[in-house]
C-alpha cells in the first residue's frame, strides 16, 4: 500500500512539474509563428533569429556579465561573512546568521523598490554596477549558508593542529581552512550565479534598455510578441540550468574523498 | 629551575571548576603521564599546556619564561591529537612537512627531515598516500611524525592510543618509548589507562576531580599511594576500612576481621582515628583450608572462593570472607584454578600493607 502511495505521489509531482515544460518545449522548433499546437512543421529558424537579433544576444551578454559580477561579489561578501561569523561566540553567531540571511526573506518587490529608489538618488539606476550590487546582495546569503555548512563540517581539531604546528591564523586559513571549505565556496558561487541569472523582479526595477537582462527581455517578449523565440530562450536557459546542476553534482562528488 | 613549571593553576568553566591548584614540575627529557578517569581535568590541563585554553589563575613557566598567555603557534610544542587531526587534503609527506613549511625552511632541508622522520616511524614508503588511505595505527604514527619533525621543546599526547586495538596499542607503546629514548624530547602523555601509564612513563601524575592526587614514579604510586583514590585507581587493591590506635609504642590497625600491629608504618596516634589498610592481591598468599599449615603470615583469614579467573600463568581469585567482604588475590595455577565454594586460608604480612590515614 505504501508503495502505491509513494509512486502515486512521485508521478503526480513529476507530472505537475514536468508536463508544462515538456508541452512547451517542442514549440521552439515550430515552423509557424504562433505558440499553438498543432505545429506547422519542424524548423530551426527561431534559433537563427535569436542569435541574429541584437536584442537577445545583448540581453544574454548582459545577464552573463551581471551574473558573473554578482557571483564574484557575492562570494566575497558571503564567504567573508561566513568565515567571520564562525569565529564569534554562540549567541552572536545566531544573531549575525539571521542578519546575513535576511535578504532571502525580504520580498524581492520590496528589495527592488528600495534599490530603485536608493540607486536613483546616487545615479546608479540602470547601470551595470547597480544591478551587480543588487544581485550580489541577493546571492550573498546563499554563499554564506553554503560556506557556513562546509566550515561547520570541518573538524575543529585541524585548525588547532595547524596552530600547534606553528601556523599563524592567516596561514591556517589559507592552507587548511580554505582548501577544505572550497566545495562550499564553489557551490555558493554557482548558487549566486544562477540566482542572478534567473532574477526578474529586481532587474525589472533597475535595468535600463541597455542593461536589460535575459529574464527581463523574456518577460517583455511575453507581453509584446508571443513568438516561439521566447520558448527557444526558455529552452536554452533550462539547458544551462541542467548543465550547472550537473556541474554542482560533479563538484560534490569530487569533494567527497577529501572527507574521511 | 625545572624545565616546565606549572604553578597553582585554577580553571573554571562558568561555575564548574575543572582544575584546582594544579602544580607540577616537569624535568627536561622526562616522560610524564597525566593519568585519571574521565572528568579528572587531565585533558583540560593538556589543552592549557598546548595554549588552546586560558587559565583562571596560576602560571606556566618554560625554562623560567612565563608562557601562560602565549599563543599556541608561538610555543613550539608538538601535539598528537586523540583523533590525529591529519590534514585530509594533503599527502602524508605534506602533512609532516607542514610545520617546516610554516617555518620557511629550505626545500631540501624539509625533504631530508621529513624522510628521516618517516623512517623513524616506519612509514618511509607511505609519503605519497593520503591520510584516509592509511590504517588507524599508521595515521597515529603520521601524527606523531608531524608533531616531532620540527623538534619541539615538548611533545603533548592526548590519549593517543584510545582508538587502537589492544595488540597495536602495545606495539605503539614500545615504539613511543623507543622514540622518546632516541630523541630525548620531553613527553607529556594523557591517558585513563593505568597500564599504559606504567608501561611508558618515568613519572605519573594521578589526577582526580581537577586536582593532582600524587605525582611520582610508577613504583612509588603502586607501593606508596598517598590516597585511597590512588591506591584504588592504580592497580588492583584490597582496602580495609578501620581505625588506628596506639597500642604500646606501635600503631595498631583494627578492622572487622582482624587487628594488626604496624611497627614502622606510622607513629602511634594519641587517640583512635579512622584509617584504611591496603593490601595488593599479589601480597596475599592463598592455600586450601585443609592444608592451612603451609599458609602463614602476620594475618591469617579463612574464606571461600567466590569466583576465579584462570589466565594460564596464574589465577585471580575473589575470596569471600565470613563477614561478606570480598578480597582479590592471585594464586598459582599449576594444577588449575580452585573451584568456587572451596574453603581457603589467606595470609599476609604487616610489612606488605599500606596504611592510609
Amino acid at each position: 500500500m505504501s508503495r502505491v502511495i509513494f509512486w502515486g505521489s512521485v508521478l503526480f509531482a513529476l507530472a505537475f512539474l514536468v508536463i508544462p515544460l515538456v508541452l512547451v518545449m517542442p514549440l521552439a522548433f515550430n515552423a509557424g509563428s504562433f505558440l499553438t499546437y498543432p505545429m506547422d512543421g519542424f524548423s530551426l529558424k527561431w534559433f537563427e533569429e535569436i542569435f541574429a537579433s541584437g536584442r537577445w544576444t545583448r540581453a544574454l551578454s548582459n545577464s552573463v556579465k551581471i551574473a558573473t559580477g554578482a557571483m564574484a561579489m557575492g562570494v566575497l561578501i558571503g564567504g567573508l561573512a561566513a568565515t567571520g561569523v564562525m569565529l564569534t561566540g554562540r549567541v552572536l553567531q545566531i544573531v549575525l546568521t539571521g542578519l546575513f540571511v535576511s535578504p532571502l526573506v525580504v520580498p524581492s518587490i520590496v528589495v527592488g523598490v528600495a534599490f530603485a529608489y536608493a540607486f536613483g538618488r546616487i545615479g546608479l539606476s540602470g547601470s551595470y554596477l547597480g544591478l551587480v550590487l543588487a544581485h550580489a546582495i541577493l546571492g550573498a546569503p546563499l554563499v554564506f549558508l553554503s560556506v557556513m555548512t562546509s566550515l561547520k563540517g570541518l573538524d575543529p581539531d585541524l585548525d588547532l593542529a595547524a596552530a600547534s604546528l606553528g601556523a599563524t591564523r592567516s596561514h591556517r586559513f589559507r592552507h587548511v581552512t580554505l582548501p577544505l571549505a572550497a566545495p562550499g565556496f564553489l557551490a555558493g558561487a554557482l548558487f549566486a550565479f544562477i540566482t542572478s541569472f534567473d532574477e526578474v523582479v529586481v532587474a525589472l526595477f533597475l535595468a535600463s534598455p541597455e542593461s536589460t537582462t535575459l529574464p527581463v527581455a523574456l518577460f517583455a517578449g511575453l507581453r509584446d510578441r508571443l513568438q516561439p523565440t521566447i520558448v527557444v530562450v526558455a529552452l536554452l536557459l533550462s539547458l544551462m540550468s541542467f548543465a550547472l546542476l550537473w556541474l554542482m553534482r560533479r563538484l560534490q562528488t569530487l569533494a567527497q574523498p577529501q572527507k574521511q | 629551575m625545572a624545565f616546565l613549571e606549572i604553578r597553582n593553576i585554577d580553571k573554571f568553566y562558568g561555575t564548574m571548576q575543572a582544575l584546582s591548584q594544579v602544580s607540577l614540575s616537569i624535568p627536561k627529557g622526562g616522560f610524564v603521564t597525566l593519568l585519571g578517569p574521565s572528568g579528572s581535568g587531565k585533558t583540560t590541563l593538556l589543552k592549557i599546556l598546548a595554549g588552546f585554553e586560558g587559565v583562571s589563575a596560576g602560571e606556566i613557566r618554560h625554562n623560567g619564561r612565563d608562557i601562560t598567555a602565549l599563543k599556541p603557534e608561538r610555543r613550539n610544542f608538538g601535539l598528537v591529537f586523540q583523533g590525529y587531526a591529519l590534514f585530509p587534503h594533503m599527502t602524508v609527506f605534506d602533512n609532516v612537512a607542514y610545520p617546516l613549511k610554516v617555518r620557511r625552511m629550505a626545500r631540501d632541508e624539509i625533504a631530508s627531515r621529513v624522510n628521516a622522520m618517516l623512517d623513524l616511524v616506519h612509514l618511509a614508503a607511505f609519503g605519497r598516500r593520503r591520510p584516509h588511505e592509511l590504517s588507524g595505527g599508521q595515521q597515529q604514527r603520521v601524527a606523531l611524525a608531524r608533531a616531532l619533525v620540527f623538534r619541539p621543546d615538548l611533545l603533548l599526547l592526548d590519549e593517543p592510543m584510545s582508538a587502537l586495538d589492544k595488540k597495536l596499542r602495545g606495539d605503539l607503546q614500545d615504539q613511543l618509548r623507543d622514540i622518546h629514548h632516541r630523541l630525548g624530547t620531553t613527553f607529556i602523555n594523557v591517558t585513563h589507562d593505568q597500564e599504559e601509564a606504567m608501561h611508558m612513563s618515568d613519572m605519573i601524575a594521578v589526577m582526580n576531580h581537577g586536582r593532582i592526587e600524587q605525582f611520582d614514579t610508577a613504583h612509588r604510586l603502586y607501593r606508596n599511594p598517598s590516597s585511597r583514590f590512588v591506591a584504588d585507581f592504580v592497580g588492583k587493591s584490597n582496602i580495609f576500612p578501620g581505625t588506628l590506635s596506639g597500642h604500646g609504642r606501635a600503631a595498631e590497625f583494627a578492622t572487622a576481621e582482624f587487628r594488626l600491629a604496624l611497627p614502622g608504618h606510622a607513629p602511634a596516634p594519641a587517640a583512635r582515628e579512622p584509617a584504611e589498610l591496603v593490601i595488593r592481591p599479589e601480597d596475599i598468599r592463598i592455600g586450601r583450608a585443609d592444608r592451612a599449615k603451609d599458609v602463614r603470615g602476620d594475618v591469617t583469614l579463612g574464606g571461600t572462593v567466590a569466583a576465579s579467573t584462570y589466565s594460564g600463568d596464574r589465577a585471580l581469585y575473589s575470596i569471600a570472607l565470613p563477614g561478606g567482604r570480598i578480597l582479590l588475590t592471585y594464586g598459582s595455577a599449576r594444577d588449575g584454578a580452585l573451584r568456587p565454594g572451596v574453603a581457603v586460608t589467606l595470609a599476609f604480612d604487616a610489612a606488605d600493607c599500606i596504611l592510609l590515614t
